[in-house]
């Protein structure tokens, strides 16, 4: 008998305080494609011979090359960071070339991976499994040989990102 | 002796009680809360680019409140942002501001921790629009995200 009062009190301010109160329910959605994008502190390396051929490797006579990739991507997929070249170098003059497989280089960095340049297939410069900003640097080198004759040589090569 | 004394003090709170609760019920109904509209979306861009993704569309919120009583509107997001393939995005990325300063005041979006969007004097009738932004990164997986934004409008 002395219970029914106070169950009544509960009962009354649950029903004011939901009274108190209005809701609206709104919906955020948000989409993230697949992109990634690279960028190089440089767009152009060279090396010198000074003297006669040692056949000892000339590394290059700027800093180490930047590299960032940026990339978001799936769970699932692989971000490959390539260099890709199309030909040898040429001495525009002459005519005469140098083997692209001369130029080698060195990495530094999360991800990335040293090589040598090949004409026959592009040649992986760093492999990731996720999203985010990876930084690295590469340094190049040339494998001289006393058969190069003396001259300018050049060489055009792409660094390109895709993920797959 | 002793159980008429101890009938009284059970007595009197529900009497008290009482006597509190009809302005109280007078409320329902006497306020109200628009939004619209239900939902936003923010499209795909470049980080660099846009570091910060500006929604679709501004967000009206109409407030009516018709007691004389302190009312405050609270944004509770349910969750951060979850993906399609089960990634997810932090809430606290998710940000507002507001066109109607006071009582709407800027803010940002906490998990499950309802934060003030407006608060004032009642009777009021109040109308705003609020533009929702992402921080936007290159962390994030590729994927298509949602949640759910509660707006709670309270008297208190």
């Amino acid at each position: 008998m002395k219970n029914r009062p106070v169950a009544l009190v509960v009962l009354v301010f649950a029903v004011a305080f939901l009274g108190a109160q209005e809701f609206q329910e709104m919906r955020i959605n948000a989409t993230v494609e697949t992109r990634c994008k690279i960028e190089l502190s440089t767009n152009m390396v060279s090396f010198t011979r000074f003297g006669p051929s040692t056949g000892a490797p000339i590394p290059q006579n700027e800093p180490p090359v930047t590299v960032i990739v940026k990339t978001t991507t799936r769970p699932s997929e692989k971000i490959y960071a390539r260099i890709v070249t199309s030909g040898d170098l040429t001495e525009a003059k002459t005519g005469g070339t140098i083997p692209a497989e001369s130029i080698s280089w060195t990495a530094s960095g999360g991800g990335f991976v040293s090589g040598s340049l090949s004409k026959a297939n592009p040649r992986e410069i760093g492999r990731w499994n996720k999203s985010g900003t990876y930084q690295g640097t590469l340094t190049f080198n040339f494998r001289d040989d006393p058969s190069y004759s003396p001259g300018t040589y050049t060489l055009v090569v792409t660094v390109m990102v895709s993920g797959f | 002796m002793r159980a008429r004394i101890l009938s009284v003090l059970v007595l009197l709170p529900a009497v008290w009680s009482f006597a509190r609760v009809p302005p109280a019920l007078d409320q329902v109904g006497q306020i109200t809360l628009r939004v619209s509209p239900l939902s936003v979306n923010f499209r795909a861009a470049d980080p660099d680019l846009e570091p910060t993704i500006t929604a679709n569309n501004l967000v009206l919120v109409e407030i009516s409140v018709n007691v004389s009583r302190p009312w405050k509107l609270t944004l509770r997001a349910e969750g951060d942002l979850k993906g399609d393939r089960g990634g997810s995005i932090s809430i606290t990325n998710v940000s507002w501001t507001s066109t109607s300063s006071p009582p709407f005041i800027n803010g940002n979006l906490v998990s499950r921790n309802p934060q003030v969007a407006a608060s004032g004097q009642g009777p009021a009738e109040v109308r705003g629009e609020l533009n929702f932004f992402l921080k936007n990164s290159w962390n994030y997986q590729s994927d298509g995200y949602s949640q759910a934004i509660t707006f709670i409008l309270a008297i208190l």
